[in-house]
């Protein structure tokens, strides 16, 4: 061939050179494999067969059990993550199934919600309660488990407390939105080498102590009580301090539909924040922190008190530094004619859990799901995650032997010291982000006033 | 050449001015620090990161780019991104230097009217059009791959791509023109042999440009490619770093793990771009 005829063919070269590239990555294996058949546990495992699919790691591997389509907010590099892969691993070795599994970013919510509108939605989504996902059910992205519950074997095992959590606005009798599984503690901390060494005695227990408490602590040079004021950490410790005030119905009534600004419990409980936020209580320029600055904060013993959750005791020990010895969970101190008769603390079971959506619940892949979830929930399995993520488990049993983070055995023995208030997240629903931003300002420098008419908009837009 | 220029030619060199000493080496610090500070966060540990944000580590953590890697599955990812990069910056120079081309040899209305509704392409925000192009994905049955994001990035890229070559291409002196046309060139010879070459640092900075643009874009990465690992870019592999118990060295090392291949590129290509300059002088 002649150059000219050389010059002549480059432009079709490059054109078919282009088809295949585009023919040879073409990328779809859910849509080759959704018409995968029930399998029972007992189907032939991964090494028995031929067929080739993809698994949970991206790579190929034999499976003839079909494909189950997982998004997932446990993302790799988090203790979770570890416990979800071992039990996707050993899953799939013993079904046959594969699993194609999408890790889901922090905006987990809008990733699902676009999948579906595309016409790809997964069967399973592990995910926690709240925001967007609180619409779900109605939206019809996602099923009632309640069917599930019963036919499943879960019932009798599973708390009646973490399943209403689940339910539509909280009620026995509402539709169950998914079945809950990473339940949590959420404990206040205190390192009690910092505060002995400023004088403090014991842990403060009234607010009048807290104070004098953080007197003390900015005396000797120790940062106070710290917290993300500025994410959600900051917004789940101004409600439990509002709370102080206020019975649990109508605290959830006003998260719910507004009205602090015109419930007087409500604005004792605002006026309670301010005041601990003026007497220096919270740490400097608390507003602009996050969680993560809180971490750092409290695991590096520069703050003496912090508000965090169980999902935080594996990250104190591989903090290495040893602050998990010197630490003492408690819950906040209480001001004086508080309706609770012990500090206060939250706990719940919004925290992951598995919503099954229309495709899932198609009768040629429900029985992929029930194997799924029922996996998750077996003894050991639940032990793992108790083990390595130090979650609360929604099941009952004995789960004591697994607790081997000394926070996580120490925080299961909290019941009798605390009082829970209400968690915010199922009430306030998709007004969540509205309302850090306003409570962003209340850390700063907004009045009782500013605050409650900033949160009733929030609630109500 | 004029007299002035001459003086500057020829005489001594002029010192440059202390002010502008300080503010050039202002702005390099400027410049330098962040890239100082992602490089030491990805060897530290949270607690240093956030208590001590620009000290050395005290233990240099660097298997924190061996866990970014594993753990966000950077390999797949990586691939995937050079891939889409590549086919994209082809089907971009396939389109835009033959539509340079033919808008910088017609100057009539019609060639004029063209060359404004590629420039009208800059009107339209990435985000206003984001909820379509889902939508086009879906009814090409195309989404969540690869492919799409390969057709859709040549599409976006193509307003800056034809605008900045039209002008390198009207650069070309009409008696080399004219003269390849007496010699019996069509306008595929005309192309390649006089006005690609004359061109060529054009579509180097085209390259590099939209290079750049492809490889760091996210938002439709995510939304229409997705965070599936084997479908998914660098820029959306890094991110499921991040999580409730996020470490931040690690995320900081697959940061410059995903930095490195485009730094690389643009080395070698800058280079390449200041051949081509030159060269380019030398033909015109």
């Amino acid at each position: 061939m002649d150059r000219k005829s050389i010059r002549r063919t480059t432009p079709l070269t490059a054109a078919l050179a282009l088809a295949f590239v585009l023919a040879a990555c073409s990328t779809t294996p859910a849509e080759e494999d959704n018409t995968a058949q029930p399998t029972d546990t007992a189907s032939p495992t991964a090494q028995d067969t031929g067929d080739e699919t993809s698994d949970s790691s991206g790579q190929d591997t034999e499976a003839t059990g079909g494909t189950l389509s997982v998004v997932t907010r446990w993302a790799s590099g988090s203790p979770e993550a570890e416990a979800q892969q071992r039990i996707f691993d050993a899953f799939t070795a013993a079904t046959g199934i594969a699993l194609e599994v999408t890790e889901g970013l922090e905006t987990i919510d809008d990733q699902v919600e676009t999948m579906v509108a595309g016409n790809k939605a997964p069967d399973l989504v592990i995910v926690n309660l709240f925001d967007k996902t609180l619409g779900w059910y109605e939206a019809r992205v996602t099923v009632d488990a309640q069917p599930y519950l019963t036919e499943w074997g879960l019932a009798e095992t599973m708390k009646e407390d973490a399943l209403n959590e689940w339910r539509v606005g909280g009620e026995p009798d509402g539709a169950l939105q998914g079945l809950p599984y990473s339940g949590f503690s959420w404990p206040v901390w205190y390192n009690t080498d910092l505060l002995e060494k400023a004088g403090v005695e014991g842990i403060p227990t009234t607010t009048d102590e807290l104070i004098a408490a953080a007197e003390k602590l900015r005396a000797a040079d120790i940062d106070p009580v710290v917290v993300g004021g500025n994410d959600w950490t900051g917004q789940k410790l101004f409600y439990q301090i509002a709370q102080s005030t206020t019975d649990a119905s109508a605290m959830k009534d006003v998260m719910q539909n507004g009205g602090y600004c015109d419930t007087a419990s409500v604005m004792d409980g605002i006026q309670l924040f301010t005041d601990l936020r003026d007497a220096g209580v919270f740490v400097d320029n608390v507003a602009g922190l996050t969680a993560d600055d809180m971490y750092a904060m409290y695991y590096s013993e520069q703050a003496a008190i912090m508000s965090a959750g169980s999902w935080a005791y594996a990250g104190a020990v591989d903090a290495g530094t040893g602050v998990e010895e010197r630490t003492t969970l408690g819950g906040f101190a209480l001001p004086s004619g508080s309706v609770f008769d012990k500090p206060s603390s939250l706990q719940g079971f919004t925290g992951v859990g598995f919503m099954i959506t229309e495709q899932g619940a198609a009768p040629d892949r429900i029985d992929l799901v029930r194997q799924l979830v029922q996996a998750f929930y077996e003894t050991q399995n639940v032990g793992d995650f108790v083990k390595t993520a130090s979650i609360l488990p929604p099941v009952t049993g004995d789960f004591a032997s697994y607790a081997t983070n000394p926070l996580l055995a120490e925080a299961l023995g909290l019941d009798s010291e605390v009082s829970y208030a209400v968690m915010p997240d199922v009430w306030i629903g998709s007004a969540s982000d509205p309302i850090i931003a306003v409570l962003a300002g209340a850390y700063g420098s907004a009045s009782p006033d500013e605050i409650c008419s900033g949160l009733d908009s929030a609630t109500q837009s | 050449m004029s007299s002035s220029r001459r003086r500057r030619g020829t005489g001594p060199r002029r010192q440059p001015s202390p002010v502008a000493s300080v503010f050039s080496w202002f702005y390099a610090i400027l410049l330098a620090a962040p890239i100082y500070y992602l490089l030491m966060s990805s060897l530290k540990t949270n607690i240093e990161i956030f208590i001590h944000p620009f000290s050395l580590p005290t233990k240099w953590l660097w298997e924190n780019f061996k866990l970014a890697w594993t753990t966000a599955k950077l390999g797949p990812a990586l691939l995937n991104s050079v891939l889409i990069c590549a086919v994209a910056i082809v089907v971009t120079l396939f389109l835009a230097v033959p539509a340079s081309y033919a808008i910088a040899r017609n100057d009539n209305r019609l060639s004029r009217a063209i060359s404004k509704a590629f420039a009208a392409g800059f009107l339209i925000p990435p985000f206003a059009a984001l909820i379509p192009t889902v939508l086009l994905a879906i009814q090409m049955n195309l989404f969540m791959t690869r492919e799409f994001q390969m057709l859709y990035l040549p599409a976006s890229a193509l307003p800056l791509s034809v605008l900045l070559l039209t002008q390198f291409m009207r650069t070309v002196p009409n008696e080399l023109v004219e003269s390849a046309a007496l010699d019996g060139a069509g306008h595929w010879h005309t192309l390649t042999q006089v006005f690609m070459p004359i061109a060529r640092p054009g579509i180097v900075s085209v390259t590099i440009l939209q290079l750049l643009t492809f490889w760091n874009e996210y938002l439709f990465s995510l939304t229409i490619t997705g965070t599936a690992p084997d479908v998914r870019t660098i820029q959306v592999a890094v991110p499921t770093l991040v999580n409730d118990s996020t470490i931040y060295g690690i995320l900081a090392a697959g940061t410059v793990l995903s930095l490195l291949p485009v730094y690389i590129a643009y080395s070698v290509m800058s280079k390449r771009m200041q051949e081509a300059l030159v060269a380019g002088a030398v033909k015109g």
